[in-house]
């Protein structure tokens, strides 16, 4: 144990408890490197049987995981063993009858092919915020709005929509063709105009584009309470986003 | 030796799916809800838990750790990583108070683990500080700063705690030293 460098030992023992910063994960990388020393999960299994151990050692209240959420669960391995991600992405039709109704379906499932194609690691997050949002859509007083055309050249063919539920306070953003971002100069940032407040917009949260994502679905992370929205707009921020924006309203969803 | 469920499921066996389910939903939503107080965070984290055992069920090996340690330490890297992206500590409760709550499927499965029970016996063999601090890091998922707050036990005392254990631990789970890992 005394020829292991102690920085290996208290960054494994740090991400094994609490999680590396992307600074730390790299440090680590190249001590690892450096020092020929092979990485290990030992210490992140000896702090999870330490989690379990404890689990049942305190075990006092009994708190069973949720049916819905069990059943989730076996939808998920449904579509992930029997590989029919295309089938199992099946758009539902949106509660509306105009033209947002077809849109809504090609998107959809533009969006199942794409994931179906790419089959990443991160499936499983994407299809829970694509099944999240089928959700949301499905329950009463639900609103939504697509992305009016904007006026930026660079931002033309952006295409998309807004769902929200004032009543639950969730929403997600769909945008199709969204200009990527450089996280480490811009951010994006949602504002929603609440009818009920006079004040400034209401912060809907900062979000990034990736490279290589033609589509995307963004959970709304709305700073407060939101009471009848009048509008959904995206302006483009510095890092970790602003109180209040000086715009300009890159993309505009009007209610 | 009979197969366990993830290796079951590696091997293609669909019937061990719902087996997996059934046997370790309860434990992970009991971490997902000790890690992050809200629901929504929770129940997606689970999900995102189960969808990685799926896809990396055939990196279980049974002569490394027993299968519910492997579980809980995939769940508990996602939930350390969500917790990392929405920036929050874990509610913060006075000690006594502190809620220890898991599902029934959960206690089942984890007083059938003999390797939870050796780690348990293990864990009563440590300081009452000590086991105090690695409960609250493993099980509560606090880090070490708010451990060191609310404990008023110095954060070095806290990271030494914690070194400490988690290799006294990582020994009962017999596997080699940390040394041995070194390749030269």
């Amino acid at each position: 144990m005394n020829d292991i460098n102690p920085q290996i030992i208290e960054l494994l023992v740090l991400r094994a408890t609490e999680g590396l910063s992307d600074a730390q994960a790299r440090a680590l990388k190249l001590l690892l490197k450096e020092h020929d020393f092979e990485d290990t999960t030992e210490l992140d299994l000896a702090a999870a049987a330490a989690a379990n151990a404890c689990a049942l050692r305190g075990a006092a209240q009994q708190e069973d995981a949720p049916e819905h959420l069990q059943d989730k669960l076996k939808q998920d391995a449904d579509r992930f063993f029997n590989g029919q991600r295309v089938v199992a992405f099946k758009p539902k039709p949106l509660p509306r009858e105009d033209s947002s109704f077809n849109w809504g379906w090609a998107t959809a499932a533009m969006l199942a092919v794409a994931m179906f194609v790419t089959n990443n690691v991160d499936f499983g997050s994407e299809a829970t915020l694509e099944s999240q949002r089928d959700e949301l859509i499905a329950r009463s007083n639900t609103t939504v709005i697509d992305w009016g055309k904007p006026d930026d050249p660079a931002y033309a063919n952006v295409t998309g929509n807004v769902v929200w539920n004032d009543d639950l306070q969730q929403g997600y953003m769909l945008l199709s063709n969204m200009p990527v971002n450089d996280p480490a100069s811009t951010q994006y940032q949602l504002w929603v105009v609440d009818s009920d407040r006079d004040a400034n917009p209401v912060d809907g949260g900062v979000f990034d584009i990736p490279a290589g994502e033609t589509m995307v679905i963004i959970p709304i992370n709305a700073k407060l309470e939101v009471s009848g929205p009048e509008a959904f707009a995206i302006t483009r921020e510095k890092p970790g986003g602003v109180v209040v924006s000086k715009g300009p309203l890159l993309v505009v969803a009007a209610v | 030796m009979t197969a366990s469920t993830l290796e079951r499921i590696a091997q293609g066996d669909r019937s061990a799916v719902a087996e997996c389910i059934d046997t370790y939903s309860g434990l992970v939503w009991s971490l997902s809800r000790r890690f992050l107080s809200n629901h929504a965070d929770a129940e997606e984290v689970v999900q995102e838990v189960f969808m990685e055992l799926w896809e990396k069920a055939h990196r279980f090996d049974s002569k490394v750790a027993g299968e519910a340690t492997f579980v809980s330490m995939v769940a508990r890297r996602r939930l350390i990583d969500k917790r990392r992206k929405l920036n929050k500590e874990p509610d913060s409760q006075p000690l006594g108070e502190v809620e220890h709550a898991l599902c029934e499927e959960g206690q089942a499965v984890l007083e059938a683990s003999a390797e939870t029970q050796r780690v348990l016996a293990v864990l009563e063999t440590l300081q009452p500080e000590q086991q105090e601090v690695i409960n609250m890091s493993s099980w509560l998922g606090m880090s070490h700063s708010a451990i060191a707050e609310q404990t008023g036990i110095p954060l070095g005392t806290v990271k030494s705690h914690l070194s400490r254990g988690l290799h006294t631990i990582r020994e009962a789970l017999g596997e080699r030293g940390l040394a041995g890992k070194a390749s030269s």
